[in-house]
């Protein structure tokens, strides 16, 4: 995509949240049309469950809703990152209590495994490919996403926001609020993790 | 470059970012180094595999749900544009300036009775009869300021990043409104 067009796209994110500050519902209904896919499949991805992504997305909606009479538009990437700021954190508070809920009742991990098959039967089917190489395909979805939840958070994150969203290191560092250098180790070594827990799926054979 | 070095350059270079001498070295060594390669060879595929994961489009009941949830958050109005004490401050004094005629009414009659007060004893009864006018008055103050307050209450002007307060604010505003509501219809 030309620079130019990306940082029209800004624009109107930004022109849209001015108007949203004058009081014109339509505009905001615009920003979630423009924003909905990605949060929610930003949230999916990263929790590895489809429901509380679309509670978590409206959340994160809400409260860009609320506060817009406090956002101030200054151009280049400066909603992306807002946006996926408030995602991230409610996202954080999700994994804690999450991680404290193991804890107190041991659920296994089977749970987590079932929620991540739920998420890959509802990813659309490639038309392209054969019905085996659908299979192979989700097959291969799916241990990526489970690969994903074995992530530690301090990893997960950043790298889910990179690879998955497609931001930019300095707007991953912008959104998580860390220095670009531990942002771009952390995306480096939750690579390399992933690597290693995708080697039975991947064959290095195929290019 | 060694094995145990290369991979903290494996996202630099498969990003093409590093400077031109280390992407060299790198190169040099994947070339010599049959289980280096095989290692960034599954890297890359990885990286791939994560890039190719479809998006999750939401479900039909997503906008309706969020629709209704904005539309809850519609009622009351935005935080910023009036603050909350010149909100009550403005209501309130246009609140006095509706009832301005009871008001004046009220402060006469109490005048009038304290000057009788100090003047003749006999007419303490009728003042207290006068008296009389001012609970239902001040009742039906009591609920408009109520009223105004369910307005204001549940806004406070920080809670951009703050889930606190978010979530407090979304289970007080209900209760709030449907109480100040009720009690308005009510009286
Ligand atoms: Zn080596």
């Amino acid at each position: 995509m030309p620079r130019n067009s990306i940082e029209n796209e800004f624009c109107l994110d930004d022109r849209l949240m001015l108007q949203c500050q004058k009081g014109e519902a339509e505009a905001f209904n615009q920003i979630v049309q423009r924003h909905r896919t990605a949060l929610v499949t930003f949230i999916a991805r990263l929790l590895g469950d489809r429901e509380t992504a679309e509670d978590l997305a409206q959340e994160s909606l809400l409260r860009m809703y609320r506060a817009a009479n406090r956002y101030k538009a200054e151009g280049s990437t400066k909603f992306t990152t807002w946006m996926y700021h408030i995602a991230s954190n409610l996202c954080k508070n999700e994994l804690r209590n999450r991680n404290r809920r193991q804890r107190h009742f041991m659920v296994q991990t089977d749970d987590q495994l079932r929620l991540d098959q739920d998420l890959i039967a509802t990813a659309p089917a490639d038309p392209a490919l054969q019905p085996d190489q659908q299979l192979v395909k989700k097959e291969q979805q799916s241990a990526v996403q489970n690969a994903i939840s074995l992530l530690p958070e301090t990893y997960r994150l950043p790298l889910v926001l990179r690879d998955i969203q497609g931001l930019s290191y300095n707007q991953v560092s912008a959104t998580l609020k860390l220095p670009l250098g531990t942002v771009k180790s952390r995306i480096n070594r939750a690579r390399l993790m992933l690597k290693d827990l995708l080697k039975p799926v991947v064959s290095p054979t195929e290019r | 470059m060694s094995c145990t070095t290369i991979e903290d350059n494996f996202s630099d270079y498969l990003e093409d970012s590093l400077p031109a001498k280390l992407r060299q070295s790198v190169a040099d060594h994947l070339r010599s180094c049959p289980n280096c390669q095989r290692e960034f060879d599954l890297f890359q595929q990885s990286v791939s595999a994560l890039q190719q994961l479809p998006e999750i489009e939401p479900s039909a009941f997503f906008d309706t749900d969020l629709q209704i949830q904005l539309a809850l958050t519609e009622m009351m109005p935005p935080p910023e544009r009036v603050p909350i004490l010149d909100q009550v401050g403005g209501k309130f004094w246009q609140l006095i300036g509706s009832w301005r005629w009871v008001v004046s009414t009220v402060l006469a009659f109490v005048v009038i009775a304290v000057y009788l007060m100090a003047t003749r004893i006999d007419v303490v009864l009728v003042s207290s009869s006068e008296k009389q006018s001012n609970p239902q008055v001040q009742s039906i103050e009591k609920r408009d300021l109520v009223d105004e307050d369910s307005d204001s209450f549940p806004f406070s002007s920080d809670s951009m990043f703050d889930p606190a307060v978010e979530i407090q604010q979304n289970y007080v505003f209900p209760t709030v409104t449907y109480s100040a509501l009720s009690t308005g219809g009510r009286l």
